[in-house]
């Protein structure tokens, strides 16, 4: 029986090649995890985990830079960014005041009363 | 990443299927036609043959196992245990399922062999060159990784190699009948 067993694949070598199996599958997946585009192709889905991307011109996405959110009718100005209203430095105001319309800064004009002391910045707007 | 890490094992344990399959294939040859000579016994010829079936059966389990639980492409149950259950290039996913059921054929009439008639045992047994066929087909035809030249550069030569080995097996067993004649007369002088 030892004989017959000696002519066999022995134990070890049964052992050694599941161990060679799965090491090449393990090393077959990685090097796929790698260098593989398939498994990112997903990934642009929308629930392939595109959250947290700052994509341009997205109101979502907290940056609102490249948007006209003051209503002035320019876009990237100062007074675009959110937050920004009330600490735009003094004299600001004349200068927006005179190049935007009459609507667009009186529309303005009671929020940012508190923050322009100035008593010019009424009489610009208006 | 981590999200696709079935659907890498699920690919990995599909080649190195394949490959073992390739391998069983041509021990299997090997061995019947005693190519090797006498220097690897036949009976351990036989049971590497044998182990590396069974080993093929297994990662052919952990390619299954891992196409249910990817969520990149989307297979269920059935969609991996019936032909053309799949939306997913129904076709070429059928070679493979055709091919893992005469796998497990081969492999459990094998295990039988002894409870069963030689005939039915080896008629069942040749089906593993149709599985080669056809794994081979659906590794070039679904495999994502058979975009790359080397997979089917490979997969051409070892179907060439098959269908060389296997005519050389039948040349081989039909020879035996001529040479056996001419020994009685030596033997009696």
């Amino acid at each position: 029986m030892a004989a017959m067993a000696r002519r066999k694949i022995s134990n070890r070598g049964r052992v050694l090649a599941a161990g060679l199996c799965l090491g090449a599958t393990g090393i077959l997946a990685g090097l796929m995890a790698a260098t593989d585009d398939t498994g990112n192709a997903s990934a642009g889905t929308p629930s392939g985990g595109n959250s947290g991307a700052i994509v341009p011109g997205n109101s979502n996405s907290g940056f609102n830079g490249s948007s006209d959110t003051d209503g002035d009718g320019r876009v990237g100005d100062p007074g675009d960014y959110s937050g920004v209203h009330g600490q735009v430095p003094s004299g600001f105001g004349d200068d927006r005041g005179s190049s935007a319309g009459s609507s667009d800064s009186t529309s303005q004009q009671p929020s940012q009363q508190p923050t322009f002391p100035q008593p010019n910045t009424r009489s610009g707007g208006s | 990443m981590a999200g696709h890490t079935w659907w890498y094992v699920a690919r990995a344990g599909g080649l190195v299927a394949w490959g073992l399959v390739v391998a069983s294939c041509a021990w299997g040859l090997l061995h019947a036609t005693r190519a090797l000579g006498r220097r690897p016994t036949p009976a351990w010829m036989l049971s590497t043959h044998r182990y590396l079936g069974a080993l093929a059966v297994v990662f052919t389990g952990l390619h299954v196992l891992g196409l249910v639980a990817d969520s990149y492409v989307h297979f269920g149950i059935t969609e991996v245990l019936l032909p053309f259950a799949s939306s997913w290039h129904p076709v070429a996913v059928a070679w493979g399922i055709v091919g893992m059921w005469l796998l497990l054929a081969v492999e459990g009439t094998s295990l039988a062999r002894q409870h069963l008639p030689q005939q039915v045992w080896r008629g069942i047994h040749l089906l593993s060159y149709p599985i080669l066929a056809l794994t081979t087909v659906h590794l070039l035809s679904a495999g994502t990784d058979a975009k790359s030249l080397l997979p089917e550069t490979v997969a051409v030569a070892l179907g060439v190699l098959a269908v060389f080995g296997a005519a050389v097996l039948l040349t081989w067993r039909s020879a035996p009948k001529t040479r056996t004649d001419p020994r009685p007369p030596v033997t009696s002088g």
